[in-house]
């Protein structure tokens, strides 16, 4: 029952390539200053140019804190949920205080974290994981809680163990679901790490936004900006691909 | 003379939502004879899923005592009297993330029984159902009645001395429930295992049960006990017997013309 799949690595490419061509055009062609917009060409040379000095450092280091953020907040999130599924009171008392934590824009909550935790770079990623935390467990929960009454009550008519029902039931039941929440997760990890480095501190990719904006070196921003686009997108991805691979009933 | 392999006991049945009070079932009295092949046969929500379900510890009755083998249900039922059982569903039910193995496996592994021999087992039993080579297909990837196959083997693959069907075969089309109504025999044959079989099919309950509760709805309860005199092994030329028509005739009139749209 499969639909055909288009080839999906060529089409996104020709609509880059597309893009890239007329911001190209429009640049030379209105002749716009290089410090409001310059072109992709010129983009690109400056990202290839400064990238191993300027750049990657900052690189590896917005992805140690991003990494961080997600090796500890997803398991986290899961164990959680894991817990609350079992105790419906937990549930209900909890959930506003996390809807609070998603929806409050992290741009307000951060400078006040960085008040209480200080400027130090290496605890940065207690403020992802507040982020990350909240977001996969929602979404954890949601699937562990929608489990359809024939499944529970095949387990019951197997006279299965709670723990025996959750394992091989509720668990795989909610995988789907658990999926979309550290996708989520990754995504508001990114977010989360680069709004840090906006606010204080020397290193990182978000860092390296407001000092090439300071220096007038447009390019360069933009440059660091595809790099953070790039590594949100190459996230998602891996976690897509995993998903794809272990998901393996829904098509 | 068989002893009782399953007794249910005045049982009663109140489902409790928030707009009303169903009366589902109302003094259930039912008798089982170790190998015996059964039928319950009655109007859509006359009750007859619930008992069964009653009967797996899937709902609790509201009042009444169930037993199995003489032992009585209490508040906890014992892994190894739930063992005895299996249950086959009207939906199939398998696991979507589970292969066909994987689904059929499951009961073993839930009671922890599962070892080599078990894969042969599997294996063996795909191979009389004609299912083979969809050993590692997902239950997506099959027809509807090769996922009920599956759960035919599913609910045997644990060897229950109690088989619990809930109108397996409902969702097929005549052919194939023809096929399955007589490979079920087969293998009761075979196997000789207690067996309550619910539908709403009268025909298909007289083909196959030795004996017969009749059930009406409103509130769900035992209009009369059938014998159906007729020798194992039986085959399809029954339903042409003078005998046939009358047991069905009798059955029609017991739960009355209103129902008679239900009834094939």
């Amino acid at each position: 029952m499969k639909v055909s799949k288009s080839n999906n690595i060529l089409a996104p490419l020709i609509i880059l390539a597309i893009i890239f061509g007329l911001m190209e055009l429009i640049v030379r062609g209105l002749d716009l200053p290089k410090t409001v917009l310059p072109a992709p060409s010129q983009i690109i040379v400056a990202l290839v140019t400064n990238f191993r000095v300027d750049i990657w450092p900052h690189l590896l280091w917005t992805l140690r804190i991003i990494g961080l953020g997600l090796l500890i907040g997803i398991p986290l999130g899961l164990l959680f949920a894991a817990v609350f599924s079992q105790f419906n009171i937990l549930v209900s008392a909890t959930t506003p205080l996390i809807l609070i934590l998603v929806t409050t824009p992290l741009i307000t909550i951060v400078p006040l974290f960085m008040l209480w935790v200080g400027f130090n770079p290496g605890l940065r990623f207690i403020i992802v994981v507040i982020q990350v935390v909240p977001i996969v467990l929602l979404n954890t929960l949601t699937g562990f809680r929608k489990v359809q009454q024939k499944y529970l009550e095949l387990a019951r008519g197997y006279a299965a163990s709670k723990f025996q029902t959750f394992i091989k039931i509720t668990f795989p039941n909610a995988l789907p679901q658990v999926f979309t929440g550290i996708k989520l997760g990754c995504i508001f990890s990114t977010i989360a790490t680069i709004s840090t480095e906006f606010v204080g501190g020397k290193v990182g990719l978000g860092y390296r936004v407001l000092y090439f904006s300071s220096m007038l070196e447009t390019a360069l921003v933009y440059a660091v900006i595809i790099c953070i686009g790039a590594t949100g997108f190459i996230l998602y991805s891996i976690v897509n691909m995993l998903e794809k691979r272990i998901v393996t009933w829904i098509l | 003379m068989n002893s009782t392999k399953i007794k249910l006991d005045k049982i009663n049945k109140i489902f409790k939502t928030r707009r009303q009070t169903i009366n589902a079932l109302s003094d259930i009295n039912i008798e089982v004879y170790d190998s015996e092949f059964i039928s319950i046969v009655g109007p859509s929500g006359c009750g007859k899923s619930t008992i069964i379900r009653i009967i797996n510890d899937i709902i609790k009755p509201t009042s009444g005592s169930v037993y199995i083998d003489g032992q009585q249900f209490g508040k906890k039922v014992s892994r190894d009297l739930i063992r005895k059982m299996g249950f086959i569903f009207q939906q199939p039910n398998l696991l979507p993330w589970l292969t066909v193995k994987g689904n059929i496996e499951l009961p073993l592994k839930i009671f922890g029984i599962y070892s080599k021999k078990s894969i042969e087992k599997t294996d063996q039993l795909l191979d009389m159902m004609g299912l083979n080579e969809y050993k590692n297909a997902y239950p997506s990837e099959l027809s509807g009645g090769m996922t009920q196959r599956v759960g035919v083997l599913r609910a045997m693959i644990h060897e229950p001395e109690i088989l619990l069907m809930d109108e397996p075969f409902g969702s097929l089309d005549e052919k194939l429930r023809e096929q399955m109504d007589i490979k079920l025999l087969d293998i009761w044959q075979k196997l000789h295992q207690t067996i309550v079989f619910i539908t709403h099919n009268i025909v298909e309950a007289i083909l196959l049960a030795s004996r017969i509760y009749v059930m009406n709805t409103n509130p769900g309860r035992i209009v009369e006990v059938i014998n159906v005199d007729f020798p194992y092994p039986r085959d399809m030329d029954i339903l042409i017997e003078p005998k046939f028509i009358e047991y069905q005739n009798k059955i029609v009139d017991l739960i009355g013309e209103l129902h008679l749209k239900e009834i094939k």
